[in-house]
């Protein structure tokens, strides 16, 4: 088993695949295009589960790759192998999706979008500092085509400033790389992520502290914060349902850039400014969650309630304890889901009524009762209600919060203690705009609605059950980032 | 032969079953008659009562014996919640209660669905679902399942406010009931977690299962004695405030008046003590947590002897006849709520079960007049129905004279009440409950006289009361006018907390007086809307502030819309104009660069010096304001 499952594969296989299309292998047949990339995916995916399901057993989660006496390191940890089956799965979802919302360059859509698969991947994979950098270029490059190709006319404004923020937030944190690969060669150490955990505490506190804000602009890009939202939120307002898997990536990077560098490798600087990047965090995202509620674009609301949602991980993460590092990783997994259904449902719903502003949608369910169905039940998962994946993640985050033992300790219960309001205002959101879509006076009677077509039915239906499975069943995923948790929090001492 | 535990899983699970069954039917054959649906949901139900009648007698014969039985559903962070059971006097009697109010909804709605021949099949889903909710909720072993089935309670109510959906007014209503429900459920979670993490920081607590209510006492008491007090008075406030929520309480008051909208007899359902009073029973449940917390309890009182009064208030003037049943019942739960901030636990539940038989069949008697009426709920436009329907009349009198304590079941927890009032000496209050009976004698008979003496005033044809209809209100009066008497008799059989009670011996004048109370408040009524001869008391304020209900609607609305769409206003201003400028300064900066470049090439000068002699003069140019302006520049 362990010679099948091999990371260089797994982060080498999308490339192949997006190379085949992208070089006309299929001779711009789009139909034998869209087949092959969504049955590769889904393979795919069924391969990157292979990981995940035998990292108890299997310990070959490690590979070199030797290119003229320069050693490439790539390995898997917990989180990067389950965040890159995440992401695996958020794409292959969109893939099912994208049958009948692309219609024109259907070839390098699915090319495009697997290369960013490969780079996602690769950037959770590799360990060399070098090659983390030029996978991350590489991501923002993919992003920016995709963006500029397919997204609505709204969104291809903000494709040059999404690209132009990315691109200049990697350099910085490109520079972060460098300095910290310079201080490790001239202490003869092989520039990778694994050694600079080791050394950390052995890097000057200067140095720390420059890499760490350095880093933190980058993540604070894709998991964006006051002032840095109003591009990916834009960008957001631009995408069309088959490219949500392009911002929810970027969450999921960003979080796992933050939980990789800024907590685990530079641990000295984050147990230090814990506290004040949880009042930070908790402001954005009661901010966020405000403007949510009092926006009336669908698709900007929504933008507003990601941001607020995936931020929440950023004050449970604060609390440096195993449940608060196990809440908030649960937080971005359940979220991710939730708000990739939840996207998915609006953008067939903006579809339906041709418009994004909520004043001139309503009584759909009439009309659409399947998709009614499903979107309350995502609705339901947005407002954390218990049997869904979302009610884990708070309850871990409160448990969390309310037993950390750093420094200010009263700080991070009072942001805690925030998270009942931003339960509320996520509620008021997900209900209002539901309630706002589908029930009262009939908007939708002129425009022809029709219901859910199979495979987008299909599609909803797989996010609903996984949100469902992972809230019943919390404890195999919980087990596994519980050892996580707890080799991460070890670095720290209080 | 089925062992008692099995029993009381196979009753919960029961109506379940019937809805999942119910669910498939509908799917596969899209058209079922109607009296399948019914049949199978009624006779599960009736399955549910036998079950729940067993699972009581049983409580009652081993007196003492509490059954318990816990399965581990879920492992959150090596945190084991549990599905369980814990049947203890008190929850076996909610028990038969669910099972009793649900069967006679189940008999109730099936001629009130044929007349509104919609959504037959999802009404009884629904129904099933909330008795499903229902029995979870009050056989719950822990806290953290009660506070999930309070949720699956308040997503149930929410599915029967917007049962007819088309119409807006039953969308925003059920949209803020909604809200108001969670935002409770929210914080009752969250103290919930609050409690079971300080709670496990004891190392006695360490092997206790996950917030059992068999051990709550234990739990408290070690938390109590280890924690901070602050935070340990802190959770026990925020699970109070979560029960006010929950139970529709001052400030919420008019939480439950939005569900109007749902189907009439669901709607007698959600105002039943067992959908209603969800909030009271988890107060009843943490009776000995919130027993330690010195306070908590005046805060239960207080809003509870408030929320009375102004709910009585409202309903002296309430001519809608589901407004003034859900002021009704509010007001009685008040009272519930005021008794146990007094610590008296017995009376308490004594009180909620006689004045939740009694409320209950008011509404089915009331929902009856409305269906003969053609759904009639003003009442200005009813009256007459005596000779019409006597039967509803009778049903409507029993109910009245028992919630007003004059007779029958509601006798006995009033005098009881009142007895024990006299013995704390609290003036106040006892004042204050003499005043609400008799506002509640003069808004019952006044909705009596109305709507059953006088002349009909209504344009529609009155109909004849459908026999099943008069069979679910009969089941109704048998518990009205005899339970009260039996729990008198056997109230230490059927309560294993009766050593929290505080029954005093009866005091001759405060009962007299309470009488008196009642009594005139029937005379105000008879005069005032029967016989005419006084005149109707109308103060212009009151009248007023009753029919605003106190605010308690513009409250719920400024909570949940007006104020998070107004600070979300101030913040998208903020964000529109102030990063809007920020962004535009930006793309401004670039703009002049690229069209400097752009000209500084095309007349082939060599840019980047032209480009540092504009900045030396922008420089200068500053240099030169400054010492104009402020001569500082020597």
């Amino acid at each position: 088993m362990g010679e099948i499952l091999n990371i260089f594969i797994l982060a080498i296989l999308p490339l192949l695949a997006g190379i085949l299309i992208f070089v006309g292998f299929f001779r711009n047949n789009t139909i034998v295009i869209r087949r092959f990339a969504k049955y590769f995916n889904i393979a795919y995916l069924v391969y990157a589960l292979g990981f995940l399901i035998n990292y108890n057993t299997n310990s070959e989660l490690q590979y070199v790759v030797n290119l003229k006496n320069y050693n490439i390191l790539f390995g898997f940890d917990v989180l990067g192998m389950i965040l890159s089956t995440l992401v695996i799965f958020i794409v292959t979802i969109c893939m099912i999706v994208a049958k009948s919302t692309l219609i024109n360059k259907q070839k390098l859509f699915y090319s495009f979008a697997l290369f960013f698969e490969a780079s996602a991947v690769l950037l959770f994979c590799v360990q060399n500092l070098y090659l983390f950098c030029l996978a991350l270029f590489f991501e923002i490059f993919c992003a920016y085509i995709l963006i500029s190709n397919f997204a609505l006319p709204k969104g291809k404004i903000t494709a040059d400033r999404y690209a132009i923020l990315n691109f200049s937030c990697s350099l910085a944190s490109m520079g972060a790389m460098t300095l910290i690969s310079a201080v490790l060669i001239k202490n003869s150490i092989y520039p990778n992520i694994q050694n600079l955990v080791q050394v950390s505490s052995e890097l000057s506190s200067v140095v720390q502290f420059l890499a760490f804000f350095a880093i933190a602009l980058l993540v604070f890009a894709k998991l964006p914060i006051f002032p840095f939202h109003k591009i990916l939120q834009g960008t957001i307002e631009g995408l069309c349902a088959p490219l949500c898997f392009v911002f929810l990536t970027e969450f999921i990077l960003g979080f796992f850039i933050f939980i990789k560098f800024n907590m685990y490798a530079l641990n000295y600087v984050f147990g230090l400014i814990a506290p004040y990047l949880a009042i930070v965090a908790m402001v954005n995202v009661i901010y966020f969650a405000f403007l949510a509620i009092g926006s009336k674009d669908i698709k900007k609301s929504f933008a507003y309630f990601c941001f607020s949602q995936m931020l929440l991980s950023i004050p449970s993460l604060a609390s440096i304890n195993i449940d608060g590092v196990c809440g908030a990783i649960y937080q971005i997994i359940s979220q991710s889901l939730i708000l990739l259904g939840l996207f998915l449902c609006y953008c067939f719903v903006v579809q339906i009524f041709k418009t994004t502003k909520l004043p001139f949608m309503g009584g759909l369910a009439s009309y659409a009762p399947k998709l009614a169905a499903l979107t309350f039940v995502l609705t339901l998962a947005g407002a954390n209600l218990p049997l869904t994946c979302g009610f884990v993640s708070r309850f871990l985050c409160i448990l969390g919060g309310f037993s950390t033992e750093v420094y200010t300790q009263n700080t991070i219960w009072m942001c805690t203690l925030f998270i009942i309001p931003v339960f509320i205002l996520g509620m008021i959101y997900v209900i209002k705009t539901f309630q706002n879509i589908f029930f009262g006076a009939g908007e939708c009677s002129a425009s022809k609605a029709s219901d859910l077509l199979r495979h987008r039915w299909i599609a909803l239906l797989i996010v609903g059950s996984l949100i469902i499975i992972l809230g019943v069943f919390p404890y195999y995923l919980g087990e596994i980032l519980s050892r996580y948790a707890d080799m991460i929090v070890s670095m720290f001492s209080f | 032969m089925i062992d008692i535990v099995s029993l009381v899983y196979l009753m919960v699970c029961t109506p379940l079953i019937c809805a999942v069954l119910l669910l498939i039917f509908k799917l596969i054959f899209k058209n079922i008659p109607d009296y399948i649906n019914f049949a199978a949901s009624t006779f599960l139900s009736l399955c549910s009562l036998s079950s729940s009648v067993l699972l009581f007698e049983y409580v009652i014969t081993y007196q003492g014996y509490t059954l318990e039985s816990n399965y581990p559903i879920c492992v959150i962070q090596n945190i084991p919640l549990y599905f369980g059971i814990y049947a203890d006097n008190l929850t076996s009697l909610f028990a038969l209660l669910v099972g009793g109010f649900f069967l006679v909804a189940n008999i109730f709605s099936y001629k009130y669905l044929r007349q509104n021949r919609q959504g037959f099949a999802r009404f009884y889903i629904y129904l099933n679902l909330l008795q499903f909710f229902s029995f979870c909720f009050f056989l719950s072993s822990n806290l953290i399942q009660s506070v999930v089935f309070m949720m699956a309670t308040s997503l149930a109510c929410y599915l029967f406010a917007n049962f007819y959906f088309q119409k807006p007014h039953a969308q925003n209503s059920s949209k803020k009931l909604f809200m108001a429900d969670l935002t409770g459920d929210f914080i009752l979670i969250s103290a919930s977690v609050a409690f079971l993490f300080f709670s496990t920081l004891v190392p006695d607590t360490a092997n206790m299962p996950t917030l059992g209510f068999n051990n709550i006492n234990s739990l408290g008491l070690y938390s109590f004695a280890s924690l901070n007090p602050f935070m340990f008075a802190f959770i026990c406030v925020l699970f109070v405030i979560g029960a006010i929520i929950k139970s529709s309480q001052f400030p919420f008051m008019s939480k439950i008046t939005l569900c109007a909208d749902a189907p009439n007899p669901a709607f007698s359902v959600i105002l039943s003590p067992v959908v209603l009073a969800q909030g009271v029973f988890l107060l009843y449940r943490l009776y000995p947590l919130l027993n330690l917390a010195e306070g908590t309890f005046e805060i239960v009182k207080i809003i509870g002897i408030i929320t009375a009064i102004l709910a009585c208030a409202i309903a002296l003037r309430e001519n809608s006849l589901k407004q003034f049943c859900s002021w009704m019942t509010i007001s009685q739960v008040g009272i519930v709520m005021c008794t146990l901030g007094f610590k008296m636990y017995e009376t308490s539940v004594f009180y909620l079960i006689c004045s939740g038989l009694a409320t209950t069949l008011i509404c089915y008697s009331l929902d009856c007049v409305s269906y003969c009426s053609g759904s009639q709920e003003n009442i200005r436009f009813l009256g007459g129905l005596r000779e019409k329907s006597p039967f509803l009349a009778v049903s409507y009198i029993l109910g009245a004279l028992s919630l007003s304590g004059l007779l029958f079941s509601g006798f006995y927890p009033k005098t009881e009440l009142i007895n024990n009032l006299a013995v704390e000496k609290s003036s106040i209050y006892a004042s204050l409950f003499l005043i609400i009976l008799l506002m509640s004698t003069f808004y019952l008979f006044r909705v009596y006289f109305r709507v059953f003496e006088g002349g009909y005033r209504g344009s529609y044809e009155v109909q004849k009361t459908s026999k099943l209809m008069k069979f679910a209100i009969l089941l109704l009066c048998i518990p009205v006018v005899f339970f009260g008497l039996i729990f008198a008799k056997y109230s230490g059989a059927f309560l294993s907390f009766s050593s929290l009670n505080k029954v005093s011996t009866p005091d001759f004048f405060v009962n007299v007086f309470a009488f008196i109370a009642s009594i005139f408040g029937y005379y105000l009524a008879y005069n005032i809307y029967f016989t005419k001869r006084i005149n109707s008391l109308r103060v212009r304020f009151l009248r007023r502030i009753a029919t605003e209900h106190f605010w308690c609607d513009y409250f719920i609305d400024f909570l949940f819309e007006k104020l998070p769409l107004f600070v979300a206003k101030i913040l998208l201003f903020f964000e529109k104009y102030l990063i809007g400028i920020l962004y535009t300064l930006v793309k401004l900066k670039i703009k002049i660069i690229s069209f400097v470049k752009e000209k500084l090439e095309t007349n082939n000068i060599n840019s980047e010096f032209f480009t540092l002699v504009l900045w030396m003069f922008l420089i200068a140019l500053i240099f030169v304001i400054l010492y104009f302006k402020t001569g500082v520049i020597n």
